[in-house]
């Protein structure tokens, strides 16, 4: 989970669609581009105003 | 001085290795291979010997086919290409081996591996052909057995791909199509299944003005038994107005309310219990975001905790209470609340390895 956070956390101050790439990119580091064992996903949403 | 092995063969001087044309004879009609022997020398190539092995393998006697050229035994289903081949290779006197469609005397056919060489004299000419059949109808029908199975099991395979792309397609269409327009809020999602079939699934429905329902799942094992068990709970969980469990119709107004995420954990726990028949469970995140309010109550059975991200880096795990869905009957859920400031994000993140 900490690697997780870190990813999310670093996402800080990107529009939420780019937020999600980067989180993305960063787990696709990780696995070293393998793919995954388990199905994966995001749920994203922000308050804007 | 030398040892010799015990084994070691022993060159011996005498007469013990003389092979006499008797025994040759004797050979060539003793042997289980049908062996014949044709004139090259005159028009037709007749065979001017067969051994007993070829009148047990065709049924036809020696007397019966000397003076007829071996062809005698093909018919009308023996390939035309094999046929062909066999010519050609007597007409340059060449060595041949075949697998030919022969017929016995009763009109049985069998399949034959025929090798024919030319026999040549002193002056390299080629005075004769010598032909040994041997009777491979069993390999054959073995092998036309198998090709058949790898053929059916092919089709089969075939079959189950295309019905996993179908039923991979179905699966995609219950992921969301669009995100809600909802003023101050913004949506997005991502899904990538590791297989063909998703046991995961996820939604973002909104349920009336206010209020959007979110929901991630992911059911226990891979492959078609969890993704149909996620494809039901799609449409368990969906608005539609067959369906009670996010949203229920109020007895007085039969206005279509908001469920709340804890009551919806019990519900599917009662409704999908884990047994025997159906040794599945699933993880369950669901939230219901009040965008007037700003208020998100979510409920995590055995989710992994959503993260509250604020606008300034600070990030918070979302964690509550309850195993996963239909792993203990009886099971309570709990559910929490938090509050969206202006710039907070959300992100319900399954299946990520860390």
């Amino acid at each position: 989970m900490d690697r997780l956070c870190k990813s999310v956390k670093e996402s800080a101050g990107l529009p939420l669609d780019d937020a999600i790439k980067e989180i993305i990119k960063a787990h696709d580091k990780w696995t070293e581009g393998n793919n995954p064992a388990d199905d994966i996903s995001i749920i994203a949403f922000e308050k804007t105003k | 001085m030398s040892k010799k092995h015990k084994n070691a063969p022993i060159k011996r001087q005498d007469s013990s290795y003389d092979v006499t044309q008797d025994l040759k004879d004797r050979a060539l009609a003793a042997a289980a291979e049908g062996i014949t022997i044709s004139d090259a020398k005159i028009p037709n190539q007749p065979i001017i010997y067969v051994n007993q092995g070829f009148e047990r393998l065709t049924g036809y006697l020696a007397e019966e086919v000397i003076g007829l050229n071996c062809r005698f035994l093909q018919g009308d289903e023996t390939d035309a290409e094999t046929i062909q081949h066999i010519s050609e290779a007597l007409e340059r006197d060449q060595t041949c081996s075949v697998e030919i469609l022969n017929h016995r005397k009763d009109g049985t056919p069998f399949w034959n591996r025929l090798s024919i060489t030319p026999v040549k004299n002193e002056s390299g000419i080629t005075t004769h052909f010598i032909g040994i059949q041997s009777d491979i109808t069993k390999r054959k029908n073995t092998e036309e057995a198998l090709e058949k199975t790898n053929s059916r099991l092919e089709e089969a395979n075939q079959n189950m791909k295309n019905g996993l792309e179908a039923a991979a397609r179905i699966q995609q269409s219950l992921l969301p199509r669009s995100t809600p327009d909802v003023a101050g809020y913004n949506f997005n999602w991502f899904f990538k299944p590791c297989d063909e079939l998703a046991g995961d699934t996820l939604n973002i429905i909104p349920l009336n003005e206010k209020i959007v329902a979110l929901y991630s799942l992911d059911v226990s094992g891979h492959g078609v038994p969890s993704a149909l068990l996620s494809a039901t709970l799609s449409h368990w969980l969906s608005p539609k107005p067959d369906q009670d469990t996010i949203l229920e119709t109020e007895a007085e107004t039969t206005s279509r309310l908001p469920v709340q995420p804890e009551k919806i954990g019990k519900k599917l726990n009662r409704l999908f219990p884990m047994d025997l028949d159906h040794p599945q469970y699933f993880t369950l995140g669901y939230g219901l975001l009040d965008t007037a309010t700003d208020e998100l109550t979510y409920l995590s059975a055995g989710h992994p905790p959503a993260i509250q991200l604020g606008i300034n880096g600070d990030l918070r795990l979302l964690e509550t209470g309850g195993p996963p869905v239909g792993i203990l009957q009886g099971s309570s859920f709990k559910q929490c609340t938090t509050l969206m400031k202006p710039g907070d994000r959300i992100f319900i993140l399954h299946g990520w390895i860390d």
